[in-house]
């Protein structure tokens, strides 16, 4: 019964790829043919549109529409039932637990934007000239390919924490307790847990970065560099003055996408504290307000508040990626 | 100014390859000296070496008198020009023509000072303000070689910088480079692939072939006395002719005896050539050295010889002449406009044998020239 039911499931998930991607080739094809009958003129202004259409109705059908209605629940009541103006914007804006979010969203920034790209970019330098580069840089990407729960289920046994006087089974404990410190509760001190977590996203995120910079590093044509060298740079001018500013688009790519991904992390602070003893972000507050406490207004005032916070970083990405185009 | 020294300098990359062997050479004060060879010959090779830029296998290197083979770029005092022209591309050519002062710590009016001062000495001031990739090649080229002066290093090098140019724009190019060269009186060591370039811009040219340098010498004698066949074949356009040949005696008279080619040898020179009866030569003639009769200059001495048309390259102000043999064999001169030969005409035409070239057939090195 069990197992039938499964592969009936499994026949309707192939028949939706089918009929999907089908129907989808099956529309491209015949408005293709109509516009073709179209004479000329009206044709090639007709016809990106007709390629267009169906990507920006599913846009518009799954993303701007939700968007606009998160940015009116926004102003409504927990039930969504009455309006309640600014209060919910006042709430995510003066809420002491909302203010260390606040503050603990900026902690992650700077610090998983600044010491990834850091990071990065000195292992995307250094890699350049190691004998064992592909391995050297497959060690330091693979966490990318784990995902953010996947890492914060590693990282618990890193931090796991027993009493002093049982053997510790966390590795930094161990390690703690084998130099002679007492052992540290690395996600209950409030003094260090936040740096914990965020850890774990420079963890994940160094390798991104520096398989990135390293290829920008690596586009950088020997010459330059050694005609820096003859006219006098030692490795750290070349560093400061050749390199950085040679790949300097690519490090605001790589910078503004980390960004984007930390504003919007809630995963590792969930699973690992679950945003206990002051380490909530704004998303994992967003997610609680939401679906824990039930309230759809102050969720979704989060919500736009993250949105906002986005929005400046995309329109730097963009228009970077303009600049780079045009300099081509 | 500089003077340096290559001594019994050798250069095997990673690979084991070896780019460069044994190179002996010394180069002046002010001297303009051209190194010159075929690609892949370990030209780059041994410039990257004296810049700093490859590490030197063995052998010695000096620059006035002081053992450098350790010694990083920045302490060597040189410029170099590369073939990409290797400009920064973030900087603007001002920046581009600073930095080296810059990172010497020279104070801004100066560096402001030299640059403007460069920059007019090439004819590229209204182009400080730009970025290379607003550059022409050939803005681009002098930029490289105002980074170079500006810093007033002690030698310039030069990685073939003009072969990105189109044909009009080296020639001009090469000019302004020998004049650089007078009015600035440092040493410039020119690495190119183009034996025009050698001949119109050294006052020394090396020639280099397989890593090992085959001949120095000043343009001229390079090219009337080549060391050996490689030499003599790689300088000059059309190349020189070679054949293969013996030497034999008859009687009183000596002749040359390549095959369809029987040629006479001058009776002034005869006793010199004793000793090379019986030994398998290569005989050389340059195709300027072969002449149609009818425009034959005084002075000459004139050996007649059967050859059939095969092809013309009327130039203008020559004739390039390709020429069947009896037996197969083909030869090239280079004959006076108004010969006016057709392909498949037989002509007589003169060989001058007070200029000819004989080399051993084994060792491909010169015997007489
Ligand atoms: N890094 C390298 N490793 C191994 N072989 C090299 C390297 N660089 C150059 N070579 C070889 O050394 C020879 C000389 O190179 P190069 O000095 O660049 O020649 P040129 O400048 O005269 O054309 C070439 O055969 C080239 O393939
Ligand atoms: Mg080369």
């Amino acid at each position: 019964m069990q197992d039938a039911s499964n592969i009936m499931r499994l026949l309707g998930a192939i028949a939706a790829i089918i009929v999907g991607s089908g129907g989808i080739i099956a529309l491209f094809y015949v408005a293709n043919l109509v516009v073709n009958r179209l004479p000329p003129r009206p044709r090639s202004q007709i016809l990106p549109w007709v390629y267009m259409v169906p990507a920006l109705v599913m846009l518009g059908a799954f993303l701007v529409l939700p968007t606009l209605r998160t940015i009116l629940l926004s102003f409504m009541d927990r039930r969504s039932q009455g309006w309640v103006g600014l209060d919910n914007y006042i709430f995510a804006f003066t809420n002491a637990d909302m203010l260390i979010a606040f503050r603990n969203n900026v902690l992650w920034l700077v610090l998983v934007t600044g010491v990834s790209v850091g990071l990065g970019l000195v292992i995307a330098v250094l890699v350049d000239r190691v004998k064992y580069e592909p391995l050297a840089k497959a060690l330091i990407f693979l966490p990318m390919a784990i995902s953010f729960v996947g890492a914060s289920v590693i990282w618990r046994f890193m931090y796991a924490y027993q009493p002093p006087g049982t053997d510790q089974i966390g590795l930094l404990n161990a390690i703690a307790v084998a130099l002679g410190y007492e052992p540290i509760g690395w996600l209950v001190n409030k003094s260090v847990n936040n740096f914990a977590l965020i850890a774990i996203m420079i963890w994940l995120q160094t390798g991104f970065a520096m398989v990135l910079l390293s290829s920008a590093v690596k586009g950088i044509p020997k010459d330059v560099i050694e005609a820096a060298r003859i006219d006098g740079a030692s490795e750290f001018q070349i560093f400061w003055r050749i390199t950085i500013p040679m790949i300097s688009s690519t490090i605001v790519v790589v910078s503004t996408t980390i960004i984007v991904l930390v504003l919007k992390v809630f995963d590792i602070v969930f699973v690992m504290t679950g945003g206990n003893l002051d380490t909530d972000v704004i998303a994992s507050r967003m997610i609680k307000e939401m679906f824990n406490f039930r309230n759809f207004g102050r969720g979704s005032a989060i919500a736009v508040v993250l949105l906002l916070a986005v929005i400046p970083v995309m329109v730097t990405n963009i228009r970077r990626f303009q600049q780079q185009e045009a300099n081509r | 100014m500089a003077h340096i020294v290559f001594e019994q300098v050798t250069k095997q990359y990673d690979n084991g390859f070896v780019a460069v062997k044994d190179l002996n050479l010394e180069i002046g004060d002010d001297e303009f000296l051209v190194l010159v060879g075929p690609s892949g010959c370990g030209k780059t090779t041994s410039l990257r070496m004296l810049a700093g830029l490859e590490s030197i296998s063995r052998g010695s290197l000096y620059i006035d008198g002081q053992r450098v083979n350790e010694k990083s770029p920045r302490e060597r005092d040189i410029a170099m020009v590369f073939q990409s022209y290797a400009l920064y591309p973030h900087m603007s050519v001002f920046e581009n023509m600073a930095f080296g002062l810059q990172l010497q710590g020279t104070a801004k009016p100066e560096i402001q000072q030299r640059v403007q001062a460069a920059a007019a000495q090439l004819g590229i001031e209204e182009l400080l303000d730009r970025k290379p990739k607003q550059l022409s090649g050939g803005q681009r080229q002098r930029v490289a070689v105002g980074r170079a002066i500006v810093r007033d290093p002690s030698a310039f090098l030069m990685d073939e910088p003009l072969s990105n140019l189109d044909a009009k724009l080296r020639v001009q190019a090469r000019a302004e480079l020998t004049k650089l060269h007078k009015k600035l009186g440092t040493t410039f060591i020119y690495v190119t692939h183009d034996q025009v370039e050698a001949m119109t811009m050294g006052s020394r040219i090396a020639v280099m072939n397989q890593g090992i340098l085959q001949q120095v010498d000043t343009p001229q004698n390079l090219y009337e006395h080549p060391n050996n066949m490689f030499v003599a074949g790689f300088m000059g356009s059309p190349a020189m002719n070679f054949f293969e040949a013996t030497l034999t005696q008859t009687g009183e008279q000596m002749v040359i005896d390549a095959g369809a080619l029987q040629l006479p040898v001058p009776e002034e020179v005869r006793s010199r050539y004793q000793s090379l009866l019986g030994t398998p030569l290569i005989f050389g003639i340059r195709p300027e050295n072969i002449y149609n009769p009818e425009f034959a200059p005084p002075g000459i001495n004139p050996v007649a010889i059967e050859a059939t048309v095969s092809v013309v390259e009327m130039m203008g102000h020559e004739e390039i002449v390709y020429f069947a043999l009896g037996d197969g064999h083909e030869f090239l001169a280079r004959v006076d406009p108004r010969s006016r030969f057709t392909p498949g005409e037989s002509v007589s035409v003169s060989f001058d044998m007070n200029r000819f070239h004989l080399f051993d057939k084994a060792s491909e090195h010169v015997l007489v020239s």
